[in-house]
């Protein structure tokens, strides 16, 4: 049935038979996923399921202990975030991945700081300055003094910073962890739009989040994980919240 | 959308290094009113010389403790630098090769402490107190406890020349530390250091190299900690095996006091700077003021507290 | 009581044995000695170990008995090591330990414990005095200060002013120098002590106080240096104090009476030394040692070890005894017109 919906595209992205054990702990047990180009798959389940223990293995920080990853149908080994980023991929972590005692241009560009000169190793302070400005400003993020270490930002504004630093890297599929656990209810509607937005430019975007209404609200696809197994991928159109919470948890629970 | 920037005052406050120059200048001012000897081009000069191998040291140490790390055998490595300078010298070496051997020896002592925080996951404060101790067994063991002496004039005018009044390993340290700074502020380098000191996983995810940020730090403490020793050898014209022994505190002191913070990601080699000329003023007024050697120790103690707890005390407020 | 029994007369046996090999065989019979010095990285201690060596060489060429030297130690000053050290030697069994101290106290329940054992033990250079040593061979500190003392008024005069250079600070034999040292000063009101300055034995501090004191009391005019720290340093180090020393403006007298003081001795730069015997911490001790277990000799509880007072006049001695490594010839006297 699904396969036949989606049968004109090819996969963009595709994770077969993936398994993660961090030493006796299976975070992962043979999960397929797909990620289809413009598609918004929302990956779902409760807290250790492995959501992202999954995606960083699409990141590159993790290596799989078994399975295979395709880029568009080509096998590929990502083994760092660099090569991620190369075939782009972008993530927002859920654990944001700041530096709490840089300022916000040191963050927004952290890992990638883009050079001067002819030697390649001075950094180009004065265009990190104005591309995170002019960037935040199109976000409509708002911070305070922006050289002042990131460590007197609140967490929604750091949380507003992790997700602005991704967007101008031009990434073909943006991964969010949890991107509006920190949000208020104005910011978390921002951040929604900037997904829509992202699907509307072309990208396809993996989002994880708990809140079933923000889920419904924008994915396209929503992929269940329950003890580090896929046990639901089902499209929106065709599910309801009751079915994916009955998912989440387990059918034997109920 | 407003992208202010921080009005003048609260920038100058939240400056560390205009806040260590308002000390400095204060220590200054102060013992130039209260002895006659302080504020001589004599006793200034000799103050810088004899801070410089300790600050050049610390350069290097700061770099290390940004990156997260800590480097207790710059002391060994100090001594180590000057005997292995000294030995070859008295063998009858050139002077650049001497110079050039012993610094790449305390540049590998820094590499391997690197490697062993990068790659076999040992804390830099035991893999680094387990090379302090190889590396003063071997100035030990290599001299059997006498000091080296009778070196060539050629070397010792490293550490003794002035050039218009200014002694030369003064020179060599303000040249260092505008490298330093460079080093650290200025390429990707540098900000990869802050990063890695600052929060090391969130590093890893985006990707920076974090063992080889660390093993770099390591390897220039280690080079760094060779250049003061070199320094203080020629100056004393003569490589101790005892020589700078319980200097890696003063180093780390310095670094502190210049605003460094242990917790790693903070912090630059001009406050590294400037805390080690703040030590060594201290040590210098001590003496000058005929303030009693017994009690000494107690007063820097009380200064290390002092200037750490004003820069906290700073920091929270503004 | 059979276990007793039995071993008395195993040792009956073996005494008789001996005696038969010892007659018949008429081989020399091998004593081994430990020196234990307090830290193998202070190169004081290599004299008096070559010092022990020279007399056990000595004593095997003179009498029946072939005398072997065990020179062990930790190698930093340390004495929870220096009682490992013992331990080692105990089990592997010696005929006797000549021991300095790396602690009045931390030593004694080893010491006691090897002379339990039957291996009698002697104090050199710093003492256990609460254990079962037999004596200990050592200079008054105390006294080497007064030396110092005097020899400076002698050069400097019966007025001036007076400043002290110090190790670390605490340390027990500087305080008694330092502590002697005063307590002549304060016969000659016109001597003022203007400053006691501490280096934590170390040279590049020591270079660095000494100048700063030269700088901070330009009306200085003499100089006890309780250890020779900043002595170890090349011409050039210490600019005020050379040119000071040089013109004779300041009069400098230090402990010991290692080569590089003898040079500046040489030039001027120092009017007076008072070394301890190191070679004699050795040389003596082995003999002591020898006398104790072979011959049966008694000791008074402390063996005054003597001190060197060195001078332009007998300098020459001096410098001649560590070219040839053989303190074994007496020293001229420092003032021969008396
Ligand atoms: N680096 C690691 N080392 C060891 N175990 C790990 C590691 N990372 C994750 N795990 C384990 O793997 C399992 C899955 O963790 P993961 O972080 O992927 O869960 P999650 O679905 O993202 O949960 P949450 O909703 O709480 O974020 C958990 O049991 C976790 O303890
Ligand atoms: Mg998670």
């Amino acid at each position: 049935m699904e396969a036949k919906v989606f049968a004109s595209s090819q996969p963009i992205l595709s994770l077969r038979g993936i398994s993660k054990y961090f030493g006796g702990v299976h975070a992962l047990e043979d999960v397929d996923f797909d990620v289809y180009p413009q598609e918004i798959v929302a990956l779902v389940g409760d807290n250790g399921a492995g959501k992202s223990t999954l995606v960083k293995i699409i990141a590159g920080v993790h290596r799989p202990t078994k399975g295979h990853i395709f880029f568009q149908g080509q096998p590929v080994e990502i083994h760092s975030p660099h090569d991620a980023q190369a075939l782009g991929i972008e993530i927002v972590y859920q654990e944001l991945a700041l530096i709490e005692t840089r300022d916000v241009p040191a963050n927004f560009f952290l890992g990638r700081e883009p050079v001067k000169g002819r030697l390649g190793i001075f950094v180009d302070r004065r265009k990190m300055v104005e591309d995170t400005v002019r960037t935040l400003r199109e976000l409509g993020i708002e911070l305070p003094y922006l050289r002042s270490p990131v460590r007197y930002l609140s967490g929604g504004q750091r949380q507003a910073l992790a997700i602005g630093r991704v967007m101008p890297w031009g990434g073909k599929i943006i991964i969010m962890d949890e991107p509006t656990a920190a949000l208020g209810v104005k910011e978390s509607r921002r951040v929604l739009d900037l997904i829509l937005r992202l699907k509307e430019k072309g990208c396809s975007v993996i989002v994880i989040s708990h809140n079933m209404r923000h889920v419904f609200n924008v994915a396209d696809r929503i992929v269940v994980l329950r003890g580090g197994r896929k046990v639901g991928d089902k499209k929106k159109s065709e599910t309801t919240p009751d079915e994916i919470v009955k998912l989440i948890v387990g059918a034997d629970m109920l | 959308m407003r992208y202010v920037e921080p009005g003048l005052v609260l920038r100058f406050a939240r400056n560390q290094l205009a806040a260590l120059l308002v000390i400095l200048g204060g220590m200054v001012l102060l013992l130039s009113l209260l002895t006659s000897t302080f504020l001589t081009a004599n006793n200034i000069f000799n103050v810088l010389r004899a801070f410089s191998w300790i600050a050049i040291a610390s350069f290097g140490q700061s770099i290390v403790i940004i990156g997260g790390g800590i480097d207790l055998s710059a002391g060994s490595n100090m001594a180590f630098a000057g005997i292995i300078t000294a030995m070859l010298l008295l063998a009858g070496y050139s002077v650049v090769f001497s110079i050039l051997v012993g610094l790449l020896i305390t540049l590998g002592i820094g590499l391997l402490n690197g490697l062993m925080v990068s790659k076999t996951k040992l804390p830099p404060f035991i893999a680094t107190l387990g090379t302090m101790s190889i590396v003063r067994g071997f100035c030990y063991g290599m001299t059997q406890g006498w000091p080296v002496r009778n070196l060539p004039r050629s070397f010792m005018f490293l550490g003794q020349t002035d050039i218009w009044r200014v002694p030369l390993p003064a020179i060599i340290m303000i040249g260092l530390a505008v490298f330093c700074a460079i080093l650290l502020e200025k390429t990707k380098l540098g900000y990869h250091v802050y990063a890695v000191g600052g929060n090391e996983y969130a590093a890893s995810l985006v990707g920076i190299n974090t063992g080889r940020v660390k093993t770099i730090a390591f390897t220039l403490s280690g080079l760094f900690a060779g250049i003061g020793g070199l320094l203080m050898t020629a100056r004393l014209g003569v490589a101790a095996p005892t020589a700078a022994q319980g200097y890696e505190l003063d180093i780390i002191a310095a670094a502190v006091i210049g605003g460094i913070s242990l917790t790693g990601g903070e912090g630059s080699v001009w406050g590294a700077l400037i805390g080690a000329a703040i030590m060594q003023i201290l040590r210098n007024a001590l003496v000058l003021m005929g303030f009693p050697a017994y009690w000494q120790p107690a007063a820097i103690g009380a200064v290390i507290i002092g200037a750490v707890m004003i820069d906290m005390y700073r920091k929270r407020k503004v | 009581m059979k276990g007793k029994q039995w071993i008395v007369v195993g040792l009956v046996v073996l005494l008789v044995w001996g005696c038969v090999i010892g007659v018949s065989a008429a081989e020399k019979k091998k004593l081994t000695f430990a020196w234990i010095p307090k830290a193998l990285n202070n190169p004081v201690f290599e004299l008096g170990r070559d010092g022990a060596f020279a007399k056990a060489k000595e004593l095997s060429e003179t009498t029946d008995y072939i005398v072997e030297v065990l020179y062990v130690g930790s190698v930093a000053s340390d004495a929870a090591e220096q009682v490992r050290v013992v331990e080692d030697v105990i089990a592997r069994g010696v005929d006797g330990i000549g021991i300095s101290c790396n602690d009045p106290d931390a030593l004694v329940d080893v010491i006691n414990k090897a002379v339990d054992a039957g291996i009698p033990v002697m104090t050199w250079d710093a003492d256990a005095p609460q254990s079962k040593r037999f004596t200990y061979l050592g200079v008054s500190n105390y006294d080497g200060g007064k030396a110092a003392a005097e020899l400076l008024i002698r050069y400097m005069g019966e007025k001036g002013k007076v400043a002290l250079l110090t190790g670390v600070p605490g340390a027990f034999n500087l305080e008694e120098r330092i502590r002697g040292f005063k307590d002549v000063i304060k016969n000659y009101p016109e001597i003022e002590i203007v400053t006691t300055v501490a280096c934590y034995d170390d040279i590049n501090l020591g270079v660095q106080v000494v100048e700063e004191t030269m700088q901070a009391y330009p009306d200085l005019t003499g100089w006890f240096f309780v250890g020779l720290w900043p002595l170890f340093a090349e011409r050039g180090s210490m600019p005020l104090w050379e040119e000071a020393a040089k013109s004779g403006r300041v009069k400098t007298v230090a402990f010991d009476t290692l080569p590089v003081e003898l040079e500046y001795l040489k030039e001027g730069l120092l009017v007076g030394l008072v070394g301890q015997k190191y070679w004699g911490w050795g040389y003596d001790t082995i003999q002591m040692l020898f006398d104790y277990v072979v011959n049966k000799k008694e000791f008074p509880y402390w063996t005054d070890s003597g001190m060197d007072i060195v001078t332009i006049h007998n300098v020459d001695a001096m410098i001649e005894a560590w070219e040839k490594k053989d303190f074994t010839k007496p020293l001229p006297p420092p003032f021969p017109e008396e």
